[in-house]
Parts: C-alpha cells; structure tokens; sequence
C-alpha cells in the first residue's frame, strides 16, 4: 500500500515538473485543422512552437467528429492554422466555441492560386463542395511553402523574439521543397504511364505538380458516392485508356474501388492526403510515400 | 480535475441548451409516453430532417430562417398526418403508422441527400446534431420560443392532459380531438424542429422518453411524476455533460447514455 502510495507520489512530482518546464519555456501554442499544417508549422517553429492537429490523419479531413479536447485544445493555443477554401468548416464552430480571444486564426489558404475541378463535369445545380475552388491545395509542395511562408509570418507576429528563426527556417522549407522536387520528378520520369484515376477530388494539385493525369474520378460529384452507370462509363475509360492506377482514401468505402479493379484490373493504391496514420507524420516523407507509389505503381 | 474545471466555460452554452430541452421535453415526453406513441418523436424528429435536407438540396442550408421554415413545413405535414391517423387507427395500431412515417421519411431524407455533397455527413449530423458548438444565439431564440410554447400548454393543460390521459372522456365533453391533436402535435413538432437541428434525433428521442419513464416508474401523481422528470434530465445530463468532458467524448451520445443508466439506477431503487 505505502509503495502505491510512493509511486504514486512520484509520478506526480514529475508530472507537476513536465508542466512546470512546459510553462517555463513558454511556447507559441499552434492548432492546425489537419496534421499537415501541423507538420508544416513544427518544420518552421521547431522547438519554439508547440504544434497539434485536431484532424487525425487517418480522418476524413472533411467530416471530423467534434470533442471536448478540440475546444480545450483551441482555447489554450495562440494560432489556429485553418485549411480554408470550405473544406474545414466544422474549424469555425471549435474556433468560436473555445472562447479564446487572443487566438490568432490564420486561414493557410490566402494566397494560394486554387485550381478547379480537373475533371471539369460538375455542373452547377448539382452544387460543390467548395466553391472557391479545390481545397486540396497543401498536396502540391510548391503551394506547401507558400503555406510555410504564411505560417512563417503569423508566428513572426506571435513571437517577434523568434522572427528571425523561423524565416531562415522558411528558407530552409524552401530549400528542401526544391531539392525534393528534383528527386521525386527524377523517380517518376522512369514511370512509363502517369495516368490514373482518383477516388475523390483530392489529388488535383499533386497531379499538377508532377504532371500526373487523372483520366477519371471514382465519385461522380464530390462527396457523391459511385452509381451504377457512372462505374460502367470507368471501367470503359479504364480500358481504352489502359490505366493502371488508382489512387484511393482510407476512409471512402472500398467497394467500388475492388470493384473497377477487378474488372479493370487496376492496382488500388490506398493514399491518405494528410500526413500521420497510414502515412509518415512529416510533411515532406507523406509526399514522397505518395509519389514512390505512384512511381511503382503505374505501369 | 484542472482539466475540468478550465473545460465547464467551454461547454456552457452547451449545457444550458441541453437543460432547456430537457426541461421542455420531459413535460413533453410525459404526454406521449402516457399516449402510448412513442414513437411519434422520431417521426416528427426525422420529419424535421427530411426538412433540413430538402433545404440542403434546394440550397437553403445553414441557419437561415428558410432552412426553419422548410424543416418546421415538413414537420407540420407529419403532424397532420399523424392527427389524421389517430382517427384511422383501429384494426392497426397507431404505432404502425407512425413507424410507416419514420421509415419513408428516413429513406427520403436519404435520398435527396445522395445527391448533394457530403450527404452522409448531414444524415450522420441529424442523428447526433451539434450541441457541443451551438451558438448562444440560437439557445436563445429557442428557449423563447419554448417559453411561449409552454405558456399555451400551462393555459391549456387542463385539456391537453385529459385528451392525452382519458380520450373518450374528452370526447363525451364534446371536444374535438382531431383538432386538439393538430395544436397538440403541431405545437410539438416546433418543438422537436428547433431541438433536432441542436441536438440530433437521437438524443431528442432519448429527452423526451426517459425522464417521462423515470417520473412514471416512480410516481403516481401527474405533478410529482413532472417533477421527477424534470431533475432526472437535469441531473443526468450534467452526469453526460461532466463524463464526455473526462472521457473526451461526443456531448449527445455521452447524454443519452447517461440518462439510459439513470432509467437503470430509478428501476432498481423503485418501490415495489
């Protein structure tokens, strides 16, 4: 019992002195929508910053079941870093409800040149998930450092002590984005085909990196899962195409994806467009998982 | 217990919202339990929805008064249909067709929600609403409508309460039922359409059924049994409130169960 007691009593001193050395040193306190901005803000605060996501990455950044924690979590944080353009709308009712006055709420999307639909097929009446264009922007590393470069100046206003940290940690965001670049164009220059076919609108802006084509989407509209007859009118693209891929998120149903590789004989290449779960928790290690996928993949 | 006491403020409008509708709704729930139509809730609650997805597909969305108006349309239609039914009702039960309204309303709802974006999202938010992030606003446009919806009930409760306890009778004093039901249910399906889009079917369903068993299981007098009703929402879902708040959960479903175990805890402790 007097040893319960006494371990007991030990891991609350050093529990009271991890929070002690928390409070000491005084970190800028970020929240992002999804652990890629997290991953992005942690690259450029590194050891200033305290930098937490409330997406998981294995969540559907689109739909994320709200939680206590999510508004303790905001009400405690200094910057909130939103994905913007409508994909993270759930953001403003955590934002608004942690009743936190001093938070800093950056949307990464400003700035950022948005790409529309590939596909080009939704019309109008049928609505759109995002009417300002596709929100997926943080998969093309270009716009990644454009988003470092925002985060960069938000935490400059945060902390001016450690202005001058996080621009040369920018510049070496910067740096590694080019120098990745080279090398994971370099892997898919040896790809003989780079089209494929993507499961949800998530991938336009990968693709527009690196000069991927997406001949075809597995959700007639976004959000809308596969009829009959739109499945049918794939498996004709598929063939006559001869494409090899598809690129899927864990969290949309599989069904139809086994089944267009089945008649089609695709490969399914199960790809999370956020970093952490299936994924590294790295920003750029998520891109380069991806991209050696793709490079293996397509045939 | 920090964590607690930093995270109360966070959840206050919450927890005021969920007190308001427990306490409209048990009085509520007392009428229909006592009615023997359970079920006509989750009729009037999905009625509710299909409302809101109409809405969605029209782009009406959000909280707009439109999205209200569409919802509250939809609503009073299921009351007229449920009204009418009452007469109908004789070799079938009414319970059978207000089951036949819930069904059809579910499998229309998903059916204009196939074709809008992110359609299982909404279906999903309907069940379990938004209490975690409802906006003072709304709580307050809400708890004055209640008010004056339960200053009609107070004046009319005499009547109300006996067309809900002893039907025949009321019929023998000349009163009109069809049309005492129309106010009854219409008058409830305001209710379940301002509470539905804050805290999801779900728990609307559990509100309004639980404290009213609760009350019944442990009185016999219609006031006491009111009484009853209204602490046991109270209490439990301050038990709901402060578990999710622990344990991290979603606020509805935490509710709910919480209220599930109080019904368990008054079964066991009820004089026999």
């Amino acid at each position: 019992m007097k040893k319960q007691y006494n371990t007991l009593l030990m891991i609350g001193s050093m529990t009271s002195l991890l929070l002690l050395a928390v409070q000491v040193e005084g970190k800028v306190r970020v929240v992002a929508s999804i652990p890629d901005l997290a991953s992005i803000a942690a690259y450029i605060g590194t050891e200033r910053i305290d930098a937490a996501t409330i997406a998981r990455g294995s969540d559907d950044p689109h739909t994320v079941e709200l939680l206590p924690s999510h508004m303790l979590k905001v009400a405690r944080s200094d910057i909130y870093l939103k994905v913007g353009l409508g994909l993270d709308q759930w953001a403003d009712g955590i934002i608004d409800g942690s009743r936190n006055g001093r938070l800093v709420v950056v949307d990464c999307s400003q700035g950022i040149e948005t790409l529309e639909k590939s596909a080009g097929r939704v019309s109008a009446e049928m609505g759109d998930v995002h009417p300002f264009g596709n929100p997926h922007y943080w998969l093309d590393p270009s716009r990644g450092a454009q988003v470092a470069a925002t985060i960069a100046s938000a935490l400059a206003k945060v902390d001016p002590p450690g202005g001058e940290h996080y621009f040369i940690r920018l510049a070496a965001f910067q740096e590694e984005t080019d120098r990745r670049k080279v090398e994971w164009q370099r892997q898919l220059l040896s790809t003989p085909s780079l089209q494929l076919l993507t499961y949800h609108q998530s991938w336009v802006y990968l693709a527009a990196a690196f000069n991927l084509e997406i001949v075809g989407v597995v959700e007639p509209y976004p959000g809308i899962p596969p009829t009959a007859s739109h499945l049918e009118k794939l498996i004709d693209l598929v063939t006559t195409n001869k494409v090899g891929l598809l690129l899927q998120e864990p969290f949309y149903p599989a069904d139809a994806g086994r089944f267009l590789a089945r008649r089609a004989g695709m490969r399914i290449l199960i790809a999370s467009p956020s970093c952490g779960g299936i994924s590294p928790d790295d920003y750029f290690d998520h891109i380069d998982q991806i991209v050696g996928g793709i490079a293996g993949d397509v045939r | 217990m920090t964590t607690l006491i930093e995270a109360l403020p966070l959840v206050g409008t919450a927890l005021a919202a969920a007190l308001v509708l427990g306490g409209m709704h048990s009085y509520l729930g007392f009428h229909i339990v006592r009615r023997g139509v359970i079920f006509v809730d989750l009729a009037m609650a999905q009625m509710a929805a299909l409302g809101v997805a109409a809405g969605l597909v029209l782009g009406w969305g959000g909280e707009g008064l439109s999205g209200y108006a569409l919802a509250l349309a939809s609503t009073l239609v299921g009351a007229l249909v449920i009204a009418f039914l009452r007469r109908a009702a004789d070799s079938v039960p009414l319970e059978a067709y207000i089951g036949i309204v819930f069904v059809s309303a579910q499998a229309l709802a998903i059916m204009l929600l196939s074709r809008t974006p992110g359609g299982t999202e909404h279906l999903r938010e309907a069940l379990i609403g938004m209490l975690l992030t409802v906006s003072p606003k709304q709580l307050a446009t809400t708890a004055l409508i209640y008010l004056v919806i339960g200053v009609v009930h107070f004046l009319l409760r005499k009547r109300f309460l006996l067309v809900t306890v002893h039907p025949v009778e009321s019929l023998q004093k000349g009163m009109n039922l069809f049309y005492w039901d129309l106010l009854f249910y219409s008058l409830f399906g305001l209710v379940v359409t301002l509470a539905v889009r804050m805290a999801g079917i779900l728990l609307v369903f559990g509100l309004l059924v639980i404290p009213a068993s609760a009350g019944i299981l442990l009185s016999d007098r219609t006031g006491v049994r009111l009484a009853i009703g209204w602490v046991f929402s109270a209490l439990t879902t301050l038990v709901g409130i402060v578990a999710a708040l622990r344990l991290d959960l979603p606020l509805a479903p935490a509710i709910l169960l919480a209220m599930t175990a109080g019904l368990g805890v008054v079964g066991l402790i009820r004089k026999r």
